[in-house]
């Protein structure tokens, strides 16, 4: 088993975050649990291009990084055509080679997921 | 009363035979009668009342003069014979019995037809001391004692000589009696003229003083003999010498003469001072020891006052009262001082002498000597020192020390044989058998084996372990050592050893082997790894639970091997750590990850605890590494978790954060 390390999100850069991500956890709190995010399998970050991979389709969408001064860490913007959010980057670990990573996102409805690639 | 005129000339005659001691007979053969002068009876030890007749006569004879006597009276008797009649015999004193030697002479006279004899007259003179002197002489020439010699001026000849003589000459009594005998040839040139003078002073006085010479034996050797002798009456041209043969004198003489010089040498070359004084104790003589040791000659040292001098002012009054004693009892004198040395040093000495007495038991001198025993004195003091040291030592030791003479097999023993083994003084025979008695007969045989494999060996050491028996029949667990001393020739004579009583020693021995076993068990299963370290941080023992853990071994850990089993992101850290922590001394704890023998890194918080002896020194160092990989994951979780909810609510009230700050900047502003 490869060694796993936090990523200093202070210095995150931001193609760690692209790439194919599977949704390994979610917690819902109190998210409209229909809601597009809230079941997803699978999100696909590539440029600003943002897809969705829900059980029976794929929803297309917009996402950027962004960075506030009282926050330590960045966060993410997520636009879908029915909702537009924002994620909280909580936790990157990636492998010592690379080529593993767990991403942790905290929604602002309260839903934590948990992604893994590959 | 008888007058010359009154008297007839037979009784004149006869009063003339008696005042010349001879004694006159008359015997008348035809009546038997016998007339005997009183003389005559006196010669027989008879009275002059005494009647005598033939058969008396004969009575008073020797008996084995008897027989021949009367066969000689009867040839005198014999009127075919001449009639003369000459005999010596003894008469045994008829009645004073007394021995003596009778010279009879006399004649027998015939009838006128000589058929028969009719009267038969002589004398008896007493010849006693003749015989007496002739039997002494014939003694001494027959002893062979010494030497006896007849010779004749004139022709210079021995006449006769006894064995002896022939024996010195070396001349047989054939050459004696053919007159091969000349003692002028016999007698060395060098001797001649002085064999002159004495031949002279012979002829003058008669007389042949003692004097030395050497005479030429047969066989041509010289034999060295002493003479003396006279003529054989004065006027005479034979004589008699003596003849002492001086060879084993000589060789005597030759032996003392050597053996004064070899004296001589011996008193001048032995390693002590030799010295002699009067019998008042004023010294007369010094050898060559004493001249080299004081630097004083013989000259400068007689007398007293040198000696007293010399002597070491300590000992000085002690030597007085000493060698005064002797000087008065004549009792041996033996003394140890000190003398001066020529360089000024003392030595210490043993004087010792001795009275030298003359036939009267009068002392005429003492003689002396003074034997260097520095070093003796020296060796003494050392010795007393060490044979107390070494009572001491036996004393404050509890170990039975034994002396084996090898060849005797007596053994000697130290006290401690009764104290620790708790026998009597008179139990402990001084004998190896008792040694060997009183081993447990389950190790005797290896035991006597053992140490007689080293002794016949050549062996220089021993040593082995056995139980032996203590008074109380209990054995005791011993541990015996001992050393074999060999003589000049290589064998061994003697053996010296220490029997130690390590029966509690054994005791303590298990226990602390238990001890160590149990704890090597606790520590093996306890749940940190363990560890000890020297003083200096060196590392020497793990528990099992570290091998376990680490998948290593005591030689890849031992020292700092430890650092192979960190984490390289920390290592660096921990070595800083540790280099400063071991000379400080101090109890220390240090958090790090150590990497399993899968691979995985955990972490363990690490205490080290300082261990010192009773003076304080620190003597090793314990330590433990306590897993605490799970807490330091839960603490990093809550941490991370603290810090995610921060951000969490930062995050979800962030844009009235930002109204707030944006408030707070325009009232800023408005009270500016």
């Amino acid at each position: 088993m490869p060694d796993f390390f936090d990523v200093n999100l202070q210095q995150l850069p931001d193609h760690y975050l692209t790439g194919n991500w599977r949704v390994s956890d979610r917690v819902l709190n109190r998210t409209d649990p229909t809601s597009a995010l809230a079941q997803a399998t699978g999100l696909y970050l590539n440029n600003n291009d943002l897809e969705v991979r829900l059980p029976h389709e794929v929803e297309q969408g917009r996402w950027q990084v962004q960075r506030d001064e009282l926050l330590k860490r960045p966060y993410l913007e997520l636009q879908l055509a029915q909702e537009t959010t924002r994620a909280l980057i909580t936790r990157l670990r990636r492998s010592t080679d690379g080529l593993r990573s767990q991403l942790t996102l905290y929604f602002m409805s309260g839903m934590e997921l948990l992604l893994l690639q590959p | 009363m008888p007058t010359l005129e009154n008297t007839s000339g037979f009784e004149r005659l006869q009063t003339a035979v008696d005042a010349a001691g001879v004694g006159t007979w008359d015997l008348n053969p035809v009546t038997g009668e016998l007339l005997w002068s009183n003389r005559c009876k006196e010669l027989f030890g008879a009275s002059p009342d005494t009647h005598i007749d033939y058969s008396r006569f004969l009575e008073g004879l020797h008996p084995d003069d008897r027989a021949s006597t009367d066969v000689v009276v009867q040839q005198a008797l014999n009127p075919a014979g001449s009639g003369e009649y000459d005999i010596e015999y003894r008469t045994i004193g008829l009645e004073d019995k007394k021995l003596r030697w009778v010279h009879a002479t006399g004649r027998a006279f015939f009838d006128a037809g000589r058929t028969r004899a009719v009267r038969f007259i002589g004398t008896v003179t007493d010849v006693t001391e003749a015989r007496r002197r002739d039997l002494h002489l014939r003694r001494l020439l027959e002893s062979d004692l010494i030497g006896i010699v007849f010779w004749n001026l004139d022709t210079q000849r021995i006449t006769n000589a006894n064995e002896a003589f022939l024996k010195i000459v070396g001349y047989t009594r054939e050459d004696l009696q053919a007159g091969r005998i000349d003692w002028l040839r016999m007698t060395p040139p060098e001797y001649l003229q002085r064999e002159e003078a004495i031949v002279r002073e012979i002829e003058q006085t008669g007389v042949q003083r003692a004097y030395e010479k050497a005479y030429i034996r047969k066989d041509g050797t010289l034999v060295p003999v002493m003479l003396g002798g006279a003529l054989a009456e004065p006027g005479s041209r034979e004589g008699i010498s003596f003849c002492l043969d001086l060879t084993a004198q000589k060789q005597t003489e030759a032996q003392l003469a050597t053996r004064e010089a070899e004296f001589r040498a011996i008193i001048e070359f032995v390693p002590q001072m030799i010295w002699l004084t009067d019998p008042q104790g004023f010294h007369t003589f010094f050898n060559q020891r004493w001249i080299d040791y004081t630097g004083y000659d013989v000259e400068r040292s007689k007398g007293t006052q040198m000696w007293n001098d010399l002597l070491h002012p300590d000992d000085r009054q002690r030597a007085r009262d000493r060698w005064n004693h002797s000087l008065t009892t004549g009792n041996f004198y033996e003394i140890e001082y000190r003398f001066k040395a020529k360089n000024g040093s003392y030595r210490w000495f043993l004087g010792q002498a001795i009275p030298v007495k003359d036939e009267e038991g009068n002392i005429w001198q003492w003689f002396g000597s003074c034997t260097d025993i520095d070093e003796q004195k020296r060796v003494e003091a050392t010795l007393r020192w060490s044979e107390e040291r070494y009572a001491l030592a036996s004393l404050a030791t509890n170990d039975a020390i034994w002396d084996w003479n090898l060849k005797t097999n007596s053994i000697a023993w130290n006290a401690a044989i009764n104290r620790v083994f708790g026998y009597a003084p008179d139990a402990v025979e001084p004998t190896a058998q008792w040694w060997y008695d009183h081993i447990h007969p389950n190790d005797a045989e290896r035991i006597v084996h053992g140490i007689h494999a080293v002794i016949d060996g050549g062996g220089k050491s021993w040593h082995d372990e056995y139980r032996y028996r203590r008074a109380d029949g209990s054995y005791a667990q011993v541990y015996d050592r001992g050393y074999v001393a060999h003589n000049d020739e290589g064998q061994a004579v003697r053996m010296i050893g220490a029997m130690q009583d390590v029966t509690e020693y054994r005791k303590a021995e298990t226990a602390l082997r238990q001890r160590e076993e149990e704890f090597t068990s606790l520590a093996d299963n306890m749940a940190q790894l363990a560890w000890m370290a020297q003083p200096d941080g060196h590392i020497y023992w793990y528990n099992q639970r570290w091998y376990d853990f680490t998948g290593t071994t005591l030689a890849q850990m031992q020292g700092w091997g430890w650092e192979k089993v960190h984490h390289p992101a920390h290592v660096e850290q921990v070595m800083e750590f540790v280099r400063a922590a071991w000379p400080a001394g101090e109890p220390w704890e240090l958090t790090f990850p150590l990497r399993g023998k899968d691979g995985e890194h955990r972490w363990f918080l690490t205490r080290a605890v300082p261990v010192r002896d009773a003076q304080g020194q620190l003597v090793r160092w314990l330590g433990t590494n306590t897993d605490i990989t799970e807490q330091k994951q839960l603490q990093e979780q809550l941490e991370r978790s603290y810090a995610d909810l921060e951000a969490k609510v930062m995050f979800r009230t962030l844009d009235l954060e930002h109204q707030v700050q944006d408030l707070q900047r325009r009232l800023a502003e408005a009270t500016k």
